[in-house]
């Protein structure tokens, strides 16, 4: 991957104006749906700072509440499982598919097998892997990643949905909303009348008790959870709290922050298994616990993944999820992906103007804009930008480190803008220019000024 | 003993915008200060530092602390560079000139209302004015609150802006949006910073603005850079050219 | 072993110990506000709600609602009009062919109209997502504020399986377009019923 790979992709999206448009107003719109529930909770930045402190606290004894949670679950005779990466994550599925004679899989949403690149996988090894969320079922159908952690689809126009399922599902082309998502309801409840086993992610899982929730609209989760015989919840390890009444500050918080509801339709707990039944629990690392180990970032693990932080990203909205080339995109994505893999996903960090907007709305309060400007640092740092950038860098530290050098270069600055106001030719050479103007350059600087008008003392 | 006020003068406002500084040097004169502008400054070092390259900065960042450590205050026009020394100069080692010149960098609204205590600014400006506080003066400074934690947006310079004579302030779809500067992002992410700047102006016409106005040149010259290109009927005027009595 | 390099990772890594905070309670409200502010939201997201009064003929309100439900599975043991019997050992297929189900919620939050079952009141855990249409019986005395609150009421309990059920089951998923009635079932009734022994003693 080059370094300007977010750019690149970005600017491809947006030669569609119109379409960016309207994605961008789409997702503006979820941001001020969130805006009207946060004001609706009077304690509502109480919270957010209860939320951040239970998640620092639990981090800084990870250990302890992972030990108590796996306890907790194995009393409850839960199965638990731990996989230090994503290969590990996908072998202990099939492990388990394979050990019932599983041959069709339905899942509800979850990133983190999103991030083990598990259905490639599974597929792979002859399960048929059957996503049950509407969005994630769109994006499977048409054979492409989730663009959103929360709204799989949302670069996806109904007319363009309407044609997929025609193709796919054999239904009529028509757009209306409503019969679409009839026509997959009918076809997912075949399917998951019928699974072999249901595969869920985990919102928060309970050290406490080894309760594992998991929130959803559509009711999908527990429609293949309760009809299969075997529930498989893959849950990151970072998704541990410690008590049971924290989890009223968490659900407080995340269903008003990712869409503007005040709840999920259904908030499902699973403590025990259905008698007759299995429920497995897959404890991931897969880089969790290195970005632990780095003092700066060891907060972007504090994410509870409502996805508000992309809704109110301007250059998310205006470039799309797709543009960031990872799982989890957006201005958290930006702060983790460079842990996982910063050669890969140095061009993240820097896909950012850090407005701040990101922070004030993240639940957690996750400071996302210091976090990405150290990332910068590092990615300069280690040798992870062009080399021309690196180098016009260190001559503009040269120079601004004094006045006469500085002075100099402004004046010839001036001069070069007055001769030549748009630098045309190859866009790369004055990509500005493409669409704004340059700024009028004055005959005198300020400090021309002051000294010949002021007299310095 | 009267306190020493400096100026600082960002490096693009110093080399492209001078007369926003005049303004600057010139409001704060009619406020009854005598204000120093020393020569030896060049740039507070953001742009490099934003760019990831801190380390190519500290020379830069040195030199102004070198410049300013002797004043009492140092007021700048400039929301993001008083951001930066504020809150991005903790790279640097902690000597007592450093603390000093971290603690005693103002924003020059912030100056005027919370230092000066200016209340009504005595001037008039008959014209529907789009405010664009800027970002990292609003959720970095916190002057003002953000349009995410809700309630009003107050903050000094629309305080003070509210009390000019003839003012009309817009409302706008998107109150407090980026406009897309970002640093080097205008240019490593082009495509993006453009867009944004034409949603952020569109904003601003949309509900009738003659003038759009910002505590940051950094985001006036970018959406300047777009009205022009666009050839939109909008102007771009520093608050500090408002303050300062400035006339269309 | 994974666990083990997992474990120990954790252990090394995280750091200087950050004290957990007191969940405090937040505002309280009268009985009446919680109701009136139960209802509001209930219709917000897409619920209804009716009264049973004192004396009310429950059968009456459910044939009112539901007049052509005919695979009715009743939770209630004051309701016996179960068409279908479901049990632990009942297969998806004839799970999936329910119409209604009717059961008790044991506490109601005001904040989110948020209603908890759990699986002591079914005879199937499926049965609040497989049916059609649901219908859920609360005593306006086990109404809470807010979530803190109803976690505090079920507090000791011992559940293999519960829920926070709020209105009936959506999507947005296409251009955001809100479509009522996704996986689960297609609307949700909340009968205030006062009759039976509330949770919270109220």
């Amino acid at each position: 991957m080059n370094p300007d790979s977010h750019a690149a992709a970005a600017a491809s999206f947006l030669r569609d104006a119109e379409r960016t448009g309207w994605h961008d107003r789409a997702i503006w719109f979820v941001r001020q749906k969130r805006d009207i529930a946060a004001r609706s909770v009077p304690e509502w930045e109480e919270l957010r700072g209860l939320a951040s402190a239970i998640k620092r606290h639990t981090m800084s004894h990870l250990a302890l509440y992972l030990e108590a949670f796996e306890r907790s679950a194995r009393r409850n005779g839960v199965t638990v499982h731990w996989a230090r990466d994503a290969a590990e994550h996908n072998d202990l599925v099939l492990g388990i598919l394979r050990a019932r004679g599983a041959r069709r899989l339905v899942k509800s949403k979850s990133m983190l097998t999103e991030e083990c690149r598990l259905n490639p996988f599974l597929a792979g090894n002859g399960i048929e892997v059957v996503e049950t969320d509407l969005g994630e079922r769109i994006v499977q159908l048409a054979g492409e990643e989730p663009s959103h952690i929360v709204m799989p689809a949302i670069h996806r126009k109904k007319a363009e949905v309407a044609a997929l399922f025609h193709r796919t599902l054999g239904t009529r082309e028509d757009p209306d909303p409503a019969y679409l998502a009839e026509a997959a309801r009918q076809h997912l409840r075949g399917l998951m009348a019928s699974a072999d086993a249901a595969m869920t992610g985990v919102n928060f899982a309970v050290a406490e008790t080894g309760a594992m929730v998991v929130c959803t609209n559509e009711g999908n989760a527990d429609l293949g959870a309760h009809l299969a015989p075997v529930h498989i919840a893959s849950m990151g390890l970072d998704k541990v709290i410690p008590r049971t009444e924290h989890l009223g500050v968490f659900l407080r918080l995340l269903a008003r922050s990712a869409t503007g509801q005040p709840v999920t339709a259904y908030t499902s707990h699973f403590v025990r298994p259905r008698p007759g039944a299995e429920l497995h629990v897959v404890i991931v690392d897969n880089g969790r616990t290195a970005q632990l180990a780095r003092d700066d970032f060891r907060e972007s693990l504090h994410c509870i993944r409502c996805g508000a932080c992309l809704n109110t990203c301007p250059v998310y909205r205006r470039s799309g999820g797709h543009s960031y080339g990872v799982t989890v995109a957006g201005p958290i994505g930006a702060i983790l992906a460079p842990g996982f893999d910063l050669a890969a996903h140095a061009s993240l960090p820097f896909a950012s103007t850090l407005c701040g907007s990101c922070a004030d709305v993240c639940p957690v309060r996750i400071d996302i804009p210091r976090q990405l400007y150290r990332w910068r640092q590092i990615a300069v740092a280690s040798g992870q930008v062009s080399w021309s950038k690196r180098v016009s860098m260190r001559l503009l530290g040269a120079t601004l480190a004094s006045a006469s050098r500085y002075e100099r270069a402004g004046r010839l600055l001036r001069r070069l803008l007055r001769r030549v106001p748009r630098l045309i030719g190859h866009p790369a050479l004055d990509p500005w220019s493409r669409s704004r103007e340059l700024p009028v350059a004055p005959e005198e600087s300020f400090r021309e000024w002051y000294r010949r008008e002021r007299r310095t003392r | 003993m009267p306190a020493r006020i400096a100026l600082f003068v960002p490096c693009y406002v110093d080399q492209l915008y001078p007369q926003v500084a005049r303004a600057t040097l010139e409001l704060l004169e009619r406020h009854g200060l005598d204000v120093d502008f020393p020569a030896s400054q060049t740039c507070c070092g953001q742009p490099m530092a934003n760019a990831g390259a801190e380390r190519d900065a500290l020379e830069t960042a040195r030199s102004f602390v070198k410049a300013f450590a002797g004043y009492d205050c140092i007021v700048s026009p400039s929301g993001s560079c008083v951001y930066h020394v504020r809150h991005h100069y903790d790279v640097l080692e902690q000597t007592d000139a450093v603390r000093r010149v971290r603690g005693r960098v103002y924003e020059l609204c912030q100056f005027l209302v919370e230092v000066l205590h200016v209340e009504d600014p005595g001037v008039a400006f008959p014209h529907r004015v789009g405010l664009h506080v800027g970002c990292h003066a609003l959720r970095g400074l916190r002057l003002g609150t953000s349009s995410e934690l809700g309630g009003r947006p107050g903050g000094p310079m629309r305080a003070l802006l509210e009390r000019v004579e003839g003012i009309e302030l817009v409302g706008l779809d998107r109150p407090d949006e980026c406009c897309g500067f970002g640093g080097v992002f205008s240019v490593t992410e082009a495509a993006v910073s453009a867009r944004m700047g034409l949603d952020r102006v569109a904003d601003h016409a949309r509900h009738g603005a003659e003038v759009i106005t910002s505590g940051d040149v950094s985001c006036l010259m970018h959406m300047e850079g777009v009205i022009r290109r666009q050839g939109l009927p909008l102007r771009v005027v520093h608050v500090a050219e408002i303050l300062n009595g400035a006339a269309l | 072993m994974s666990r083990d390099a997992i474990l120990a990772a954790a252990r090394t890594y995280q750091g200087v110990p950050c004290p957990l905070p007191t969940v405090p309670e937040f505002g309280p409200a009268s009985n009446d506000a919680l109701l009136a502010r139960f209802k509001e939201v209930l219709e917000q997201v897409g619920g209804r709600w009716v009264e049973r009064t004192a004396g009310g003929d429950l059968v009456g309100i459910v044939r009112k609602h539901y007049p052509d439900a005919t695979r009715i599975v009743s939770a209630l043991e004051d309701l016996p009009i179960s068409t279908v019997t479901i049990g632990a050992d009942s297969t998806p297929d004839q799970l999936v062919r329910i119409e209604l189900a009717i059961l008790r919620g044991r506490v109601g939050v005001a904040e989110n109209a948020a209603v908890w079952v759990d699986e002591a009141q079914l005879p199937h855990r499926a049965l609040p997502f497989v049916a059609e249409h649901c219908v859920l019986l609360l005593d306006p005395g086990d109404l809470v504020a807010d979530m803190h609150a109803a976690y505090a009421a079920l507090a000791g309990g011992d559940y293999g399986w519960g829920a926070f059920v709020s209105g009936p089951s959506k999507t947005a998923d296409i251009e955001q377009a809100l479509v009522i009635g996704a996986q689960g079932p297609r609307s949700l009734l909340v009968v205030f019923d006062s009759s039976g022994t509330s949770l919270t003693g109220a």
